[in-house]
């Protein structure tokens, strides 16, 4: 799996470039997202729109990001799940731990306080 | 010896110790699953009343998967079933931590809830370093009035299928996956079962099970399953239910660890 960085207002935008979210590539994201926050970075958008699936190593990936956010007092925040993801974050309770929005437009203007 | 017979020779002795390593490797390895397998219980207490099966099968060598019971007496008993994320080496370690603080501290807690409670607690830390999470469903079954007690941290709800009624009811309550927050409270509920229900506790490894194309198993195919072998012991619907998602994947061996408990009440 790829991954782009981008700066965009309010947030740095990470997306993610490919299908499947697991145990083969769970590792390089939570990498991805460390170097982020320990390159200074206060607030991350993890755009997931191209995955479609995702399974529990994928989910602590984002899990171990979301420690990382809260460590450097920062935010971790969730956008463009499709349904099986989503439905991960359901069963898992984790919908209330990552603020997590329909786009990633609507991420942006929120987390940029607009 | 020939130029090329001294050749090969000396590649041979340049490949002799990695050969050596990986057999070393493969050999502890053997030795750490049939550890984990000895630690999961192949077969059920007996419980007045109740007839229950279970199994698990690793993905690999070994696997983040546990299912566990605690007998209390004659006609109660504690279930709990968990995943922990990835399927490795690192998921099988902390999957042994899991049970040893489950059989530490189970019969400390009165209820589901502040098991989980404490388990979550107990284990947070090396949890947060190990970059890891649970899933676990704790259930306390009393046979004699045939109360189900249960809470869920964020694991696949246990399907209940009513004895003489077609669908199915999933066992969830409020929760959160182990690992993540501190000071997490679990919902406790509780539910009557009648005689010939069938309870069925299990992994996503079954759920999640692939076809060619991507598709998944899912909650309904596991639901038709156990409704197909509802009559069968609980042992021939865990039979049933593994055949029909080898069936649907197209394949023998697994893409994640799969457990399954079956409880059937008489």
């Amino acid at each position: 799996m790829q991954f782009e960085v981008t700066a965009g207002t309010g947030a740095t935008i990470l997306r993610l470039k490919g299908e499947r979210l697991d145990a083969h590539n769970s590792d390089a994201l939570k990498t991805r997202i460390k170097e982020i926050f320990d390159g200074g970075a206060k607030t991350v958008l993890v755009n997931l729109g191209e995955v479609r699936f995702i399974d529990s190593s994928g989910l602590g990936a984002l899990v171990s990001g979301f420690k990382n956010a809260v460590f450097h007092k920062g935010r971790l925040a969730l956008s463009s799940l499709q349904e099986q993801v989503r439905s991960m974050f359901d069963l898992t309770r984790l919908n209330r731990v990552f603020d997590i929005y329909v786009s990633e437009e609507e991420a942006l203007s929120a987390l940029s306080g607009k | 010896m020939t130029k090329k017979g001294n050749t090969l020779r000396s590649k041979r002795e340049g490949i002799d110790p990695y050969l050596t390593k990986v057999d070393e490797y493969m050999r502890e390895m053997a030795t750490a699953r049939k550890i984990q397998q000895y630690l999961l219980p192949d077969v059920p207490p007996d419980l007045r009343g109740v007839r229950m099966a279970c199994c698990s099968i690793p993905a690999h060598l070994v696997g983040g998967d546990y299912y566990d019971f605690f007998r209390w007496d004659d006609s109660s008993l504690d279930l709990v079933i968990a995943d922990v994320s990835g399927h490795n080496l690192g998921a099988a370690l902390i999957m042994v931590e899991t049970r040893s603080v489950l059989r530490a501290h189970a019969f400390r807690s009165g209820n589901a809830g502040d098991a989980l409670a404490v388990v979550n607690e107990l284990l947070y830390d090396d949890l947060t370093r190990t970059e890891l999470m649970i899933s676990m469903f704790y259930a306390k079954l009393c046979a004699e009035t045939r109360l189900l007690t249960y809470a869920n941290g964020g694991h696949n709800p246990p399907l209940l299928l009513r004895c003489g009624q077609e669908g199915y009811i999933e066992l969830d309550a409020d929760g959160m996956v182990l690992g993540v927050l501190k000071g997490v409270d679990f919902e406790e509920k509780n539910i009557l079962l009648k005689e010939g229900d069938v309870l069925t506790f299990y992994t996503d490894g079954i759920t999640e099970s692939q076809n060619e194309s991507g598709e998944m198993f899912g909650v309904e195919r596991l639901y038709q399953a156990v409704y197909a072998y509802r009559g069968a012991p609980p042992e021939g619907i865990i039979d049933g239910v593994l055949q029909r998602v080898h069936d649907f994947s197209g394949r023998m061996d697994l893409q994640d660890d799969v457990s399954l408990v079956i409880v059937k009440i008489d």
